[in-house]
């Protein structure tokens, strides 16, 4: 399957584009990417900006989101929150999918105790709900960007791992594996060259399918004020900053958490497209 | 099962004590005289190296004793009974919810696949999967409560309602059982809006899995036939498609509760709803290591063990497992 | 007497990539207590056919023109389908996958009691009763330890047999079973096509029996409708087709029967490989393999003609194309 898909990489994404789900998830992702990148290009204000005479304004022609309580303009920060999202979310799947590949393939490849206990410990690591993990890793360690990474990254790598592992099981007894190390590889040759191009395809189409929840975490952390800290504009940390003051200024809290669920859908929109492109061709 | 909670105990125990940080200087302020530090810190025996701190630490748990929180000065143990059922009280209400509405929904969606219906509900359902959980609390709160003012606001109960006394802690149950009609329809009212949004949000993940079942149960030989028996469509869509379909649906439960639980940690303080979830969420801006420590571990005790119930039920319901 | 008619049945399924006709213009019949195969290759049609005889066609398949008619009644046509009161009483199915066709999750005598409560309006005390009995027919050994079990727990047999017991429940003119015994051990096979004769027989009721293997329907068969990518070639009673096959597909497929004693040293294959049904070749649908081709076969199609013997036959070698036959 690893091989197969490489080669029909760009043919699943024509099909992804065609349908209406896929095309709609593609153009809101890129279409939130695209302003989060060119922020600095777009943003009419600087999002750290303290206007105090503008304080907790409404949406307006000035400030079409309108202003939090020190005077900042929401729009700014939203698009630049957008940059923050976005790297954590992407930063953190991928960090979560090194450990999981490595834990796994180790797993898999040298059995025996080892796996035991690399498979006990991911058991335990399964045995939390991911927020609460996460949660509990980003509270103990400073706030700052870096470590809201680590800590999403700490609490999801457990899924990664398992596929690792049982691609790896399955490979490992086929014959040119077999072959292969007869005619002299080493074993890390062969884990590279050949069980890791099958397993990087299973596990990437996992990772995309996780990318929604890893803005919803990323957010969450920050709401509770663990993720990166003020004055920072983090999505979920800017919902969290309208909070007390949501009876009366509603649009602090509504815009930033408006952007996390429409990335949110976004993403989702190609994972569920995904899911039925991949179904359909690889029916048993 | 022993060892995955010693196991959970550890990794707990190392993730808090990575950083050293010093949390008795940090709740008592710069301005506390060393030598109360000091003594404090002995007494929660923080001053001990780290590696017997572990070993009290298991000692301990084993024991059932969770330490002492150093912001309420109670034992953890204490402080979490008390705060745990306003916590399942909300998750049961917002399971229910889901059920309720995700399993009919998702079966609805299935039968008519591909229909505008279908279609209206798989979109419902998407949103349901990608809303943050805190921010439909903080809207609908918003909408329904200062706006409308047709639900009630944060808490469980109106402070001028008489609260029943605590018998199981679910005050809802509570006030049944002493017949305090007045309390029950309030503690009602105030449980619909944070069970409707985790409700919501949970009901989207279970009509989506219900929904992927169901197609599956749809492409098999036996509702053909079924169909080839000459059964009326009603009986067959319940007893050929449903039933068999019922069973991944029920694998699903546990992981919904954790979510729920998340749910709760999130949302507790925006509904000023006095569960584990706000207990975890101040401990930790207060890096009350033992708290937690404590609220982190019963909480993924709570969830292995919902998740071990749904194993059982599992086992039982499907007649091709074999137990062992 | 005739019980079933099939005319100018065509069933197309409407695939994203391609209109697939998998039935496509197909003419049989069959007579009350008579057993007639349809024999033909994977991809033949030839389940499509059994399942628009019973009405279950699905989307993307679509009956497109022609009618099914039973005792008089057209039951199915591109119009409507209209089996109820006849499917699941008058007419029954039988599956290739008896496993597979029961409900993984519901006790063998409820699946029985299920259709006799419904199709007879039993009472299910008495339902349960009958179950009993009906396994005792198809000659499962053990039928109160059967009755509660769960498909899983039977081998391939013993399911078929429950299945065979469910389709005989309620006492039905007309059995189709598509490929009854192609998922079960030969052994197995053999016992299951002498329990299904004998219960045909037995009642006088009428089968249609789907098959891939010739020697298969030559136990089984009164008469013989060879299927060959959506249409029948060659029709005819059980004897004349083997003794003297007359469609150069027939020939080649008797070619592929192993017999013993016989003085063939070699199985002849049938050489290239079943058309693809979303793009069928042109003319006569079999040329491209056909060792007997000549230059009508590949222009137009071959109308199917009665032969001498009562027989029907879609072949130019025999006439219906402009030249007269040339055998």
């Amino acid at each position: 399957m690893g091989e197969n898909m490489r080669i029909q990489l760009p043919s699943i994404i024509r099909e992804l584009l065609m349908k209406k789900a896929g095309l709609a998830g593609v153009l809101i992702v890129s279409i939130i990417s695209l302003l989060s990148i060119l922020a600095p290009i777009i943003a009419p204000y600087d999002p750290l900006d303290q206007r105090l005479d503008e304080r907790l304004n409404p949406p307006s022609f000035r400030h079409i989101m309108g202003t939090d309580k020190l005077g900042r303009d929401i729009f700014s920060r939203v698009l630049y929150g957008g940059r923050i999202s976005l790297f954590i979310a992407i930063s953190s799947v991928a960090l979560a999918v090194a450990i999981g590949i490595l834990i796994g393939l180790i797993s898999g490849y040298v059995g025996g105790s080892i796996d035991n206990a690399l498979m006990r410990i991911t058991d335990m690591f399964l045995s939390f709900p991911a927020l609460i993990l996460a949660l509990a890793i980003a509270a103990m360690l400073r706030p700052g960007l870096v470590n809201v990474i680590v800590a999403i990254a700490l609490s999801t790598w457990p899924q990664y791992a398992r596929i690792a592992r049982a691609i790896t099981l399955q490979i490992k007894s086929e014959p040119y594996i077999e072959a292969a190390l007869s005619i002299g590889s080493t074993r890390i040759r062969v884990l590279a060259t050949h069980i890791v191009p099958m397993v990087i395809p299973q596990i990437m189409i996992q990772a995309t399918l996780n990318l929604g929840g890893a803005i919803l975490t990323a957010a969450g952390l920050g709401f509770l004020g663990f993720g990166v800290p003020p004055p920072t504009p983090e999505w979920g940390l800017m919902v969290s900053e309208g909070r007390d003051l949501i009876q009366s200024h509603w649009w602090i809290s509504t815009f930033p958490g408006l952007m996390i669920f429409l990335s949110v859908v976004g993403f989702n929109l190609i994972g569920d497209q995904l899911r039925d492109i991949l179904d359909v061709r690889y029916r048993v | 099962m022993a060892f995955v909670v010693i196991g959970i105990a550890t990794i707990v125990f190392f993730v808090t004590r990575v950083i050293p940080a010093d949390p008795i200087g940090a709740i008592l302020g710069p301005q506390a005289p060393p030598e109360v530090v000091d003594r404090i810190r002995r007494e929660y025996g923080f001053d001990k190296p780290v590696y017997q701190q572990y070993i009290d630490f298991i000692v301990n748990l084993l024991r059932g004793d969770l330490g002492r929180s150093i912001s309420t000065n109670r034992p953890v143990l204490e402080d979490i009974k008390e705060r745990l059922p306003a916590t399942f009280e909300l998750a049961t209400a917002s399971l229910l919810i889901a059920l309720l509405i995700g399993i009919p929904v998702g079966i609805i969606s299935a039968i008519r696949k591909d229909s505008s219906l279908d279609h209206m509900l798989r979109i419902v359902s998407l949103f349901g999967i990608s809303m943050p959980v805190f921010w439909l609390g903080l809207i609908l709160l918003l909408v329904f409560y200062y706006t409308l003012g047709i639900l009630p606001g944060p808490g469980r109960l109106d402070p001028y309602v008489q609260e029943p006394p605590r018998i199981t802690g679910l005050i809802t149950i509570d006030s049944l059982i002493s017949g305090n009609m007045a309390a029950f329809i309030n503690a009602l009212l105030h449980l619909i809006l944070p069970a409707s949004v985790l409700g919501y949000l949970s009901s989207a993940y279970i009509a989506r899995i219900t929904r992927a079942s169901i197609l599956e149960t749809l492409k098999q030989d036996h509702v053909r036939f079924a169909r080839s028996k000459g059964l009326p469509w009603r009986e067959i869509v319940v007893r050929h498609i449903i039933r068999p379909s019922l069973i991944p649906i029920v694998t699903v439960i546990g992981l919904v509760y954790g979510s729920l639980l998340e749910g709760a940690v999130l949302t507790e303080t925006i509904f000023a709803w006095p569960g584990l979830g706000s207990y975890l969420t101040r401990a930790m801006v207060f890096m009350d290591y033992n708290a937690i420590v404590g609220g982190v571990i019963v909480i993924a005790l709570i969830y292995s063990i919902v998740n071990l119930v749904v194993d059982i039920i599992y086992v039982y319901l499907d007649p091709r497992i074999k137990y062992g | 007497m005739v019980l079933l008619e099939v005319k100018s049945l065509r069933v197309y399924y409407y695939t994203p990539r391609s209109i697939v006709r998998a039935v496509d213009g197909v003419d049989i019949y069959v007579e009350r207590g008579e057993s007639l195969c349809i024999v033909g290759e994977s991809g033949s049609g030839k389940s499509t056919l059994g399942l628009s005889i019973a009405g279950l066609i699905e989307p993307p398949g679509r009956v497109i023109d022609g009618e099914v008619i039973f005792d008089g009644e057209v039951i199915v046509s591109s119009r409507f389908t209209k089996t109820y009161g006849y499917l699941g009483k008058r007419i029954t199915m039988i599956f290739q996958d008896p496993r597979a066709a029961l409900n993984p999750v519901m006790r063998i005598g409820d699946q029985i009691a299920e259709t006799l409560v419904h199709s007879r309006g039993m009472e299910p005390g008495m339902a349960r009763e009958r179950a009993l009995e009906l396994l005792r027919s198809v000659e499962i050994p053990d039928p109160n330890r059967v009755v509660n079990s769960y498909p899983h727990e039977l081998s391939g047999g013993m399911a078929q047999r429950v299945v065979i017991a469910i389709a005989i429940s309620t006492e039905p003119d007309l059995i189709i079973a598509d490929e009854p015994t192609s998922a079960l051990d030969v052994t197995v096979q053999a016992q299951i096509l002498r329990l299904l004769k004998r219960l045909v027989r037995e009642s006088g009721r009428s089968l249609i029996f789907i098959t891939h293997d010739l020697s298969v329907a030559m136990e089984i068969c009164d008469r013989i409708a060879i299927m060959y990518a959506g249409k029948i070639v060659e029709e005819g009673s059980i004897k004349d087709i083997i003794e003297k096959p007359l469609h150069p597909y027939t020939i080649a497929l008797l070619g592929s029967i192993p017999r013993m004693g016989s003085k063939r040293s070699r199985l002849s294959v049938i050489p290239g490989e079943p058309p693809d049904m979303g793009s069928p070749p042109s003319g006569c649908r079999f040329h491209p393999r056909c060792a007997l081709r000549f230059h009508p076969c590949d222009r137009s199609e071959p109308a199917p003609i009665r032969y001498i013997d009562g027989r029907r036959i879609a072949c130019f070698l025999y006439g219906g194309g402009d030249e007269p036959p040339k055998a």
